[in-house]
């Protein structure tokens, strides 16, 4: 079907065509309270088109089992559409070539397939484990995945690929105030461990016992890497050379310049091993590559598509997005401390262990912020004094950057329902980090 | 329109039942939707969709197992039925809290939103041309707002719900919205403002919003937050919200907070819980000038719907009256769990989501007093016209909003703008600090985030102006 649409969008006059098959069965076991409250399983089949029309470009969707009149009937709908709109100026075109692909090193494992069931048991096992450790409850989920796809393009790609991947998440409550959360992702089944993270959560949960109002002010913060990955998450929109275009980024005309401490070195890996968000080509179909986005301080490069790359004269990172490029996998590369070290480094300081609902006053500034919404503990003299509640984190990202002192060697793959694209960061320690509370 | 098989909803309910459900329900989905943007006056790629698909829940044994499929094949549908079945039979025999619905809920009904232009028949030149309105009516102001982004979209949406004990409702809903972003900037500084028009109804609401003049208005006053403000000290002052800002804190502070399947833990890894507990009914949270209520039912509303996503016929809730906590909101499984009634807040963002508790249309109902009456009353204070930064904890109880256009208050007069004054403040605190509520109201529409996964679904939040006493303004660090 593929074959036909991109013929037949040509006999209709489109130049530039993309079609993409994408078959995916998905399953999640949620639960709250230490009890499952919900299977749910997504089973959806569908080919994305997307075409250019004399530099006009237009995009649907249409079902998998679609009959050769529904997909005449989508086609003409676009080009009929496609006619009526005024060109896009920005868009120069998709990849082409004799591309070849490589396989994504562990990110496909038939036990995933055929898991079934046994899901539940993962679940209830990490449960377990955390009333064993002595907390009240647990919530959270597992998801399962496996995907498969094919792209066709009118400039002769033809790449196929497949995914399986697996992801759970798990929040314990050691009280009302005191919790923590840990994640583990894997795209094969050696290496995850759920009772490992629940193990974790558990036990940081109850360290964060009796939590204390904390104080606004100037602080170091040691990151845990469910912490950092938030943030790196939601600064990765300004790599985009789209949102570079619009005037949304803070990193704007800084190629080459100074953006973050020296010991920062940012790559996005779309080709990793195990990745969670790897794969063999990117929207357009061309080969994944690495990208340095960031190294050693040193703003290196934007993410590109075809048309971003052509508009900033320089050649696409295969991060297309046919609109926004975006990243695969951002890994913020290891340093040489260890999170024992860092703590002993601050005089006084927070360790905070996770954070959500990061927003922005000005993504051209990159004023934001975000609340801590799990641990926190207050650091004095190189040792964890006391639990913390009511914080939040006010600052700006470029300044958070820059204040980057430590990163640890020891690293981990984070995604979860508040970072979707996977991150893979160790504990940072940043300095003087803005931190305020409510007032009265 | 892809076609509705109301056939196909009744047969996997009927499958289901027969394969070992205890209840089955069955939500039909079509609809056609499309998105045109431009990126400072250049269109990017254009979407349209049809799209139609099923999802099926059940509940086994006090389990519960949601399944959906875009495929209406019937022996893949049974194939995918039996599966779930055996799936929440798996979670069943783990559960000690055995899961199941209130009340026996049973409905047919018909409803629509009417549109005198339908959405669906307007081209794409027309929809494309109300973005090169807002572009045009810039003009002159280009060069001090390099950053335009504009999105129009556009859906209408069929739906048919039916369960295993008789509920049959159809409906049938068009929407429409309209969200900008745009960045003034002069020197090395810049503000910036994004905001969405949203409602359901016909392409004759589109005019109404006056988008152009209102973004081009918005435009100034940015350029003046640059050019020009009053300064202004950290300190205890007086507060007036508009409308806007009070939408995002009936929508943050008091809709969320109120949601049963928080209060239950239900999402306490995702969304997460809340403040409130099931004791704290009829409790006092603020002060006796502050009802809030949730009201599906406000015609044209972002929001609207008249029976629930699980065939629960839609009414007013009064979560907050007269300052005491009254009300949560519900659907069939927390109200099981609290021994209550659902009161119709289970929605799904389509055919394939599970329905849990969501906002409809969350607003503080007016007061007396006049707009000039309020600001009258303040020695020294902020008026805060609108927002951009904001968050909030996950117990909804530490909130955060910062202003975007906002004026000083000096001795009951409005005495010019004010840069990004910050109201960081208790839910607790907020409320009981309003003191006098306005005789208008204004709504602010909004994308609600939440689920696992997520399911963005419209709303709209709002409420009069309110004045708030002697509370802490910061300065933005």
């Amino acid at each position: 079907m593929l074959d036909y649409i991109i013929q037949k969008a040509q006999k209709l006059g489109a130049e530039d065509i993309i079609a993409t098959s994408l078959n995916q069965l998905t399953r999640q076991t949620k639960f709250a309270n230490n009890e499952i409250v919900v299977n749910q399983t997504w089973d959806e089949k569908d080919i994305d088109i997307f075409l250019s029309f004399k530099k006009r470009t237009i995009s649907t969707s249409v079902k998998s089992d679609a009959k050769k009149s529904d997909i005449d009937k989508a086609l003409n709908k676009m080009v009929k559409i496609a006619k009526l709109l005024k060109p896009n100026e920005d868009y120069f075109g998709i990849a082409g070539g004799e591309f070849k692909y490589k396989d994504v090193e562990e990110g496909y494992d038939k036990k995933i397939e055929n898991l079934d069931e046994k899901e539940v048991d993962i679940v209830t096992a990490a449960i377990n484990k955390a009333l064993e450790n002595g907390v009240k409850k647990s919530s959270g989920v597992l998801y399962s995945n496996i995907w498969q796809m094919k792209k066709l393009t009118s400039n002769g790609i033809d790449g196929s690929d497949k995914a399986t991947s697996l992801n759970f998440s798990i929040r314990s409550f050691a009280d009302k105030d005191a919790s923590a959360h840990s994640v583990s992702v894997s795209r094969i089944l050696k290496g995850f461990d759920s009772v490992a993270v629940a193990d974790e959560a558990s036990q940081l949960a109850l360290q964060a016992l009796n939590p204390v109002s904390g104080e606004d002010g100037r602080y170091d913060v040691v990151f845990h890497p469910m912490a950092f990955s938030n943030l790196l998450y939601y600064m990765s929109y300004a790599f985009s050379a789209f949102q570079v275009d619009s005037g949304l980024s803070f990193f704007m005309d800084k190629i080459g310049k100074k953006v973050a401490n020296d010991i920062v070195t940012i790559e996005d890996d779309g080709s990793m091993r195990n990745g969670f968000g790897s794969r063999k080509f990117d929207d357009e179909g061309k080969p994944i590559q690495k990208n340095k986005l960031i190294e050693n301080g040193i703003l290196m490069n934007y993410l590109h598509n075809t048309s971003t790359a052509k508009k900033f004269n320089t050649e696409s990172t295969s991060n297309s997005g046919l609109v926004d490029p975006a990243p695969w996998n951002i890994v913020l590369k290891q340093g040489d401390s260890k999170f024992e070290k860092m703590i002993s480094a601050v005089k006084r300081g927070l360790y905070i262990t996770n954070v959500w609902y990061t927003r922005f006053a000005n993504y051209r500034t990159g004023d934001f912020s975000t609340i801590p919404r799990d641990a926190i503990f207050e650091i004095e003299n190189g040792k964890i004094k006391r639990s913390l509640k009511d914080l939040r984190i006010s600052d700006n990202v470029q300044r958070i950057l820059e204040n980057i002192a430590m990163i640890s060697k020891e690293r981990k793959t984070i995604q979860w329902w508040e970072v979707q694209i996977p991150v893979v960061t160790g504990f940072v320690l940043c300095k003087d980090v803005g931190i305020t509370r409510p007032k009265k | 329109m892809i076609f509705v098989d109301k056939d196909l909803a009744k047969f996997c309910i009927s499958f289901a039942l027969k394969n070992g459900a205890n209840f089955a329900e069955a939500r039909i989905v079509s609809s056609t939707s499309d998105s045109f943007t431009l990126k400072n006056g250049i269109p990017v790629v254009s979407q349209f969709l049809e799209d139609s698909g099923i999802g099926i829940r059940v509940l086994v044994n006090g389990a519960m197992s949601f399944v959906t499929l875009n495929n209406f094949d019937r022996d893949f549908l049974k194939e995918k039925i039996k599966k779930a079945i055996k799936f929440a039979t798996s979670s069943a025999n783990t559960k000690k809290d055995k899961t199941e619905f209130e009340g026996f809920k049973f409905a047919k009904a018909k409803w629509e939103v009417k549109a005198k232009k339908k959405v669906e028949d307007v081209s794409p030149k027309e929809k494309m041309d109300v973005l090169f309105d807002i572009e045009k009516n810039l003009k002159d102001m280009k060069s001090k707002v390099p950053s335009r982004f504009l999105q129009l979209s556009t859906d209408m949406s069929e739906t048919f719900y039916a369960n295993s004990e008789g509920s049959e409702i159809s409906s049938r809903i068009p929407r429409m919205m309209l969200y900008y972003s745009i960045l003034v900037s002069e020197g090395n500084q810049s503000e910036q403002r994004y905001f969405q028009f949203g409602e359901s109804g016909g392409w004759e609401m589109i005019r109404k919003w006056n988008a152009e003049e209102k973004i081009r208005e918005e435009a100034k006053v940015l350029l003046n937050l640059i050019r020009k403000t009053k300064s202004f000290i950290t300190e205890n002052m007086d507060v007036v919200l508009s409308p806007e800002l009070v939408g995002i804190a009936m929508h943050e502070s008091c809709g969320h907070p109120y949601e049963a399947d928080r209060i239950l833990g239900r999402e306490g890894a995702q969304a997460g819980e809340s403040f409130v507990k099931e004791e704290f009914l009829g409790t006092r949270i603020g002060s006796d000038v502050v009802t809030v209520v949730d009201d599906p039912l406000i015609p044209n509303n972002f929001g609207y719907y008249e029976y629930d996503d699980e065939g629960v016929k839609a009414r007013r809730r009064f979560l907050i009256k007269d300052g005491l906590i009254n009300e949560f909101l519900h659907n069939r499984e927390t109200a099981a769990k609290m021994r209550t009634e659902s009161n119709a807040a289970a929605r799904a963002s389509s055919y394939n989501r599970e329905p849990i508790v969501r906002m409809s249309n969350t607003f503080m109902l007016p007061g007396n007093y006049r707009f000039d009456e309020l600001i009258e009353g303040v020695k020294k204070g902020i008026y805060i016209k609108s927002f951009t930064e904001w968050n909030i904890d996950d117990k909804r109880w530490n909130q955060k909003y910062v202003g975007s256009e906002s004026y000083l208050i000096e001795n009951g007069e409005l005495k010019g703008l004010v840069k990004r004054p910050v109201l960081e403040i208790t839910t607790k605190d907020f409320f009981s600090a309003v003191d006098a509520c306005g005789n208008d109201i204004g709504y602010v529409p909004g994308t609600c985030g939440k689920g696992d996964p997520m399911q963005g679904i419209p709303v709209w939040m709002g409420g009069p102006h309110i004045r708030l006493r002697n509370v802490v303004v910061s300065k933005y660090a």
